[in-house]
């Protein structure tokens, strides 16, 4: 590891950054934002600068942790805050959070320097409350404590708010309001959530009463027999309910379009690619794996909500007029992939839940860097508005294609990774055989399932290269005969997407291997809690289906 | 059940003399409300004189006596109330549940009135400095007499946080009510403060009818006692022999006495006074009704709901649970639609009296002592609500919320700290309004499994407030500035009126700074707080004959006076047994 020879393990200095390295995550945005905050006015001109030095730190802050990414958990903070009621200030890192952490300081480091022209004025505020955002990010990433991570979860609410409201579109109030106002709609079921655990481990003997929010004693208390399948369930499903505004999933998203549509474009960027990772992050962590009984039983609904976000999203998608709206919904369908790959319950498809998390991460910014470089040349997003800009903007073009193949999944770029991942993982699985719904039972396997999600990878193309044909294809609008190519900071944030794009679609394991033995530990309860069920409800030969899991249930009962 | 409870045992031997009797009636623990009404003389005579600059100088004794006052209290947390350390854990209970009856039972010193007088008195303290430019600039008010007025409602409010009896009751509830009246009325000429001040008086002095009818009622139901002790005993003897007919004058009673204390809380359904009185106010006097006085209400509904009237759990709980869930929904949703900032307050004062009525509801320790905390946050956040809204109405002249739009470009750090104050109220997390919540409803669902869905209620309730919390953040933040905000200087000119004191607005932003800054710690180290809200609450969440019940049962000594202060412990004596003491006493005296 090249970091040992720059830190040697025992130095002093390493033990200063390892001590204090989760505080420094948190605490340096925070920072950054008074700091940016109290600076005179006179700073305003420079503020672009400084902003962009701050994250050039805080993605090497970031780096650092992600070199050890790959180790058993090696940061953790843990006091005691409120002893009374069982709330730990508690933070830890492992290889997913650690994954998720640099995620946001990269696409932090590309809404910085997209800013550059896409915002204006009040630079001071706006960077102080995008700082303020980051440190509520990374903070819901390392917590450890259904508290914490509640109380970083509600922080970042109110620099959104006023992100969306002051920098947005046209309809920017309107947006910014529906998103709160959805976002706190799902805290309410989070938060009842988190009391019910917290309420549950109070009731057990077990738990000492100064712990009942950690992450842990939920764990325990789920997977050591502590709490029965009724209270699991009742759990799991207000979180799983709370996390449904943030991905979002279908019923829930209509905040979605409207807050991506009104957004500024380094916004956009930010919230397509780490806000809804937010709702995924806390699904895998809180529900599936700390619960993991009670998400063997629910995969069959899940799965069924995957099918829907993944064909519906993208067929509304196909009739979008506007360019934002169409890559808001993508997204949308793009965050089903997410659903199924947990709905699969093996390590290989939470592994590709995680994989799709972060290329979306990447590729969804590249996607809103793409229509917002155009918009600020326009000051139109409607598609009809353009035509023939291939030959007038060669590089952007090229960025937008290439972003757009990403994005629907070509071999060897990053997406293509991501989804082959949870494909195989989802079909592979045997996670349920049909869905109960009241009133009637529907014969669906997962993997019809996974056959029908292919549909939204077809859906994906068309609306995709639908939309390129008529953006850059086609007659060129005089109107605009004054437009310039990409310029630099344009070329800088695209090029960087694109070379993560190839990079981790060439070698996807240089990604994988960060967050393996993190995520390997958090799927192993939920496959030995897939091969109990399987066990207790159906007898092991009676059907080909449960033959060919044998296998795979004897390993993980061995585990 | 046949006890006696004398008001107080003498241990100091001879009861002759004054100072004797003073000694034994406790009168040591009255100490503030003393120093308060001295201050209320000494002002009174400070306004007589003719000079104007003599008169406003009855803001300076005002401050002082409320130092003292509140250095008195605190004295009395640490030596009396707070258990002394390194103590041993029989005397750590017994220092909980230390309540001393002064004045023959008429008021009970314990912790929690303690805590409520303390709440109080800094909550006057730091509306004085609050109210200061606004009341002094405001030429239709007298400053003296405000000042005065305000005192004495605050001493009714003091006395009533920890009176004993109903005729103590009723005489500080009056006090606090016909000074509020006169507060509420105080801007002479002005015809929307005059038709406040009858609306006020009108609503005040019907449900202190009410009141005075219910408490008359247990007066005869419980045999001629007027002492909480007595009463609360005959009721549960009442309700235990279950008789009819005896069982509808309690329901009576009961109800007149809890409409006149949803009129202090202004809880629906007697919430319709508030947003009218509160408008027709001056803004000093509408921070006093929402904050200080609605500590005093606090403190009187917890006393006799949960205190006195504790026998009649059954029959009140769910008359209070009604008031609750109205007083959420009602506040929270007509809140939506207001544009005055003034009215606006008012419904989210209904709403937060809603929230709080729940810890009411539950009645258990945790249920009152979070209720006690959200108090605490409720009057800091509160009283940071409205000393912005006092600065930006000194600023603009105006207390309608579209006026305010733009603002952050001109002020804004007073924004922020306007911000801060409103996400707590809207409990948004690490604001002390969010933990505030949080342990009331945890309280709230730890009382029962049912009660999980009145904490969904709740939450959702929040959620509604948010939006108009968050409507007047982003007015001031994202709107573009308006007429009256476009037109205001950049910076604050450093004295606008010569006749002012120089630091008058400098006192309003160390007031606000303050609110913002107790705003923000009690949300972070919330602990210690909660910890003393909850010994504070264990006596005040149970009937009075607790106390001796468990000595009783549990066969321990009778705790010895603690020796630093001659005190008479709380307890129980039968009746032989005390004409014995006061026999001995007089046998001693020959």
């Amino acid at each position: 590891m090249f970091l040992d020879t720059l830190l040697p393990p025992g130095s002093p200095f390493a033990k200063l950054m390892h001590q204090t390295y989760l505080l420094k995550l948190i605490l340096f945005p925070i920072l950054m934002s008074i700091i940016i905050a109290l600076l005179p006015k006179r700073f305003e001109k420079s503020m672009h600068g400084i902003a962009t030095v701050a994250s050039v730190f805080l993605v090497i802050l970031s780096l650092f942790g992600f070199a050890y990414a790959d180790q058993y958990p090696v940061f953790n903070v843990d006091w005691t805050w409120l002893p009374q009621i069982g709330i730990h200030f508690s933070l830890a890192t492992d290889g997913i959070s650690q994954t998720m952490v640099a995620l946001t300081a990269v696409l932090m480091l590309m809404a910085v320097v997209a800013s550059y022209d896409a915002i204006q004025h009040r630079l001071k505020l706006y960077y102080s409350m995008l700082f303020l955002l980051i440190a509520s990010l990374m903070g819901v990433f390392v917590a450890r404590d259904t508290f914490v991570f509640f109380l970083f979860y509600e922080l970042e609410l109110i620099p959104m708010y006023l992100l969306i409201a002051i920098w947005g579109g046209p309809r920017r109030q309107f947006a910014a309001t529906k998103f709160v106002l959805y976002t706190l709609f799902g805290s309410v079921f989070l938060f009842a959530g988190i009391l019910a655990a917290a309420y549950f481990a109070q009731q057990s003997n077990a738990i000492a009463t100064s712990q009942t929010f950690l992450f842990s004693t939920l764990e325990v208390m789920a997977q050591g027999g502590l709490m029965a399948l009724p209270a699991q369930l009742l759990v799991f499903s207000l979180l799983f309910i709370g996390f449904c505004v943030k991905l979002p999933v279908v019923p829930l998203h209509t905040w979605l379009p409207d807050a991506h549509v009104e957004a500024p474009t380094p916004i956009s960027m930010l919230l397509a690619g780490i806000l809804l990772k937010l709702g995924a992050y806390g699904m895998l962590r809180l529900c599936f794996g700390l619960l993991p009984a009670a998400a063997a039983f629910m995969a069959p609904y899940i799965g069924l909500l995957a099918l829907v976000n993944i064909v519906y999203a993208a067929a509304v998608a196909l009739v979008q007029t506007d360019m934002k709206k169409l890559v808001a919904y993508s997204s949308v369908s793009h965050m089903g992939f997410v659903l199924l790959g947990l709905a699969s319950l093996n390590a290989v498809g939470l592994s590709g839940a995680t994989f799709v998390m972060i290329s979306h991460g990447i590729v969804s910014a590249a996607l809103f860097m793409c229509v917002g470089t155009l918009y600020i040349r326009t000051h139109s997003r409607a598609i009809a508005d353009y035509g023939g800009f291939a030959a007038k903007t060669p590089v952007l073009f090229y960025f937008f294609l290439f972003t757009a193949m990403a994005s629907l999944g070509l071999p060897l770029l990053i997406s293509f990774a991501g989804e082959s991942l949870v494909f195989y993982g989802a079909y592979l699985s045997h996670a349920f055989q049909q869905i109960v719904l009241p009133g009637f039972t529907l014969k669906w396997s997962i993997q019809l399932i996974t056959a029908l999600s292919g549909l939204g990878v077809v859906l994906g193309a068309a609306y995709l290269l639908w939309m390129i044909k008529r953006v850059f294809g086609g007659v060129f609008p005089e109107k605009w005969a004054a437009l310039q190519d990409a310029n630099k900071p344009e070329l800088f944030v695209l090029g960087t997407l694109t070379a993560l794009t190839l990079l981790f679609g060439f070698a996807p394991n240089l990604l994988t291997e960060r967050y393996s033995l993190a995520l390997q530990n958090l799927a192993r309860p939920v496959e030995l809690a897939l091969s109990r069920n399987l066990l207790s409800q159906t007898p092991v030969s009676s059907t080909p289906a449960s033959q060919a899991s044998t296998p795979v249930m004897a390993k993980a009962l061995k585990d | 059940m046949s006890f006696e409870m004398t008001t107080a045992v003498p241990l100091t031997g001879n009861s002759n003399g004054f100072f004797q009797w003073m000694l034994e009636q406790n009168l040591s623990l009255l100490a503030p409300e003393a120093i308060i009404l001295t201050a209320i003389v000494f002002m009174f005579f400070i306004s007589l004189s003719r000079e104007e600059k003599h008169r406003n100088s009855a803001w300076w004794v005002a401050i002082v006596y409320l130092a003292i006052a509140l250095s008195c209290l605190f004295w009395h947390l640490f030596n009396i109330y707070w258990p002394q350390t390194g103590s041993d854990l029989m005397q750590l209970t017994r220092m909980d549940w230390f309540a001393a009856p002064v004045l023959y039972g008429a008021v009970q010193a314990d912790l929690f009135g303690l805590i409520m007088r303390m709440l109080l008195v800094s909550g006057a303290g730091l509306l004085l400095f609050a109210v200061r430019p606004a009341v002094e600039r405001n030429k239709s008010v007298l400053p003296a007499e405000f000042y005065i007025t305000l005192m004495t409602a605050l001493l009714g409010g003091m006395i009533l946080a920890s009176a004993s009896d109903l005729i103590t009751v009723f005489v500080s509830l009056e006090t606090l009510g016909i000074a509020s009246y006169v507060l509420a009325s105080s801007m002479r000429g002005n015809v929307a403060s005059a038709e406040g001040g009858l609306k006020y008086l009108v609503y005040g002095g019907a449900s202190s009818a009410c009141v005075l009818m219910g408490f008359a009622l247990f007066y005869g139901l419980s045999g001629g006692y007027t002492d909480f002790a007595h009463v609360s005993a005959s009721l549960q003897q009442m309700m235990l022999s279950g008789a009819p007919e005896s069982m509808l004058l309690l329901a009576f009673a009961s109800v007149l006495t809890m409409v006149g204390v949803g009129f202090k809380l202004s809880a629906a359904p007697f919430h319709m006074w508030t947003p009218d009185v509160y408008e027709g106010s001056p803004l000093p006097v509408t921070a006093f009704l929402s904050v200080v006085s609605k500590v005093a209400a606090f403190a009187f509904a917890v006393r006799l709901l949960g205190n006195l009237l504790m026998p009649l759990q059954s029959l009140i709980s769910m008359p209070i649970l009604v008031m609750a869930v109205l007083s959420m929904t009602i506040g929270n949703v007509l809140a939506l639609v207001q544009t005055n900032l003034k009215r606006l307050l008012a419904y989210s004062t209904i709403a937060h009296a809603g929230y709080m009525l729940l810890g009411l509801y539950v009645g258990s320790q945790s249920g009152i002592g979070s209720l006690m905390f959200y108090l605490v946050t409720y009057m800091v956040m509160n009283l940071g609500a409205f000393a912005s809204a006092m600065a930006i109405a000194n600023m603009l002249g105006s207390e309608k919320t579209a006026d305010y739009a733009g603002l952050f470009t001109k002020r804004p750090m007073l924004v922020l700290m306007f911000s801060i104050a409103l996400l707590s109220l809207a409990g948004i997390p690490v604001t002390s309004g969010f933990f505030a919540k949080f342990y009331l409803f945890k309280a709230v669902a730890e009382a029962g499994a049912a009660n999980v869905w009145l904490v969904v209620f709740a939450l959702l309730n929040s959620t509604i407030s948010l939006y108009y919390y968050i409507n007047i953040i982003r007015l001031m933040v994202v709107a573009e500035p308006s007429v009256a905000v476009a037109a205001l200087p950049d910076k604050q000119p450093a004295n606008v009126q010569a006749h002012q004191a120089p630091f008058a607005t400098g006192g309003l932003m160390l007031a606000l700074t303050l609110c913002t800054v107790v705003t923000l710690v009690l949300g972070f180290v919330s602990g210690p707080f909660y910890d003393l809200m909850m010994r504070a609450a264990l006596p005040a969440s149970l009937p009075r004959i607790m106390p001796e019940r468990m000595q009783a049962n549990s066969g321990l000594e009778q705790p010895k006076p603690a020796n630093r202060v001659v005190l008479t412990s709380y307890q129980t004596v039968p009746k032989h047994a005390s004409a014995a003491v006061t026999d001995s006493n007089e046998a001693t005296a020959r």
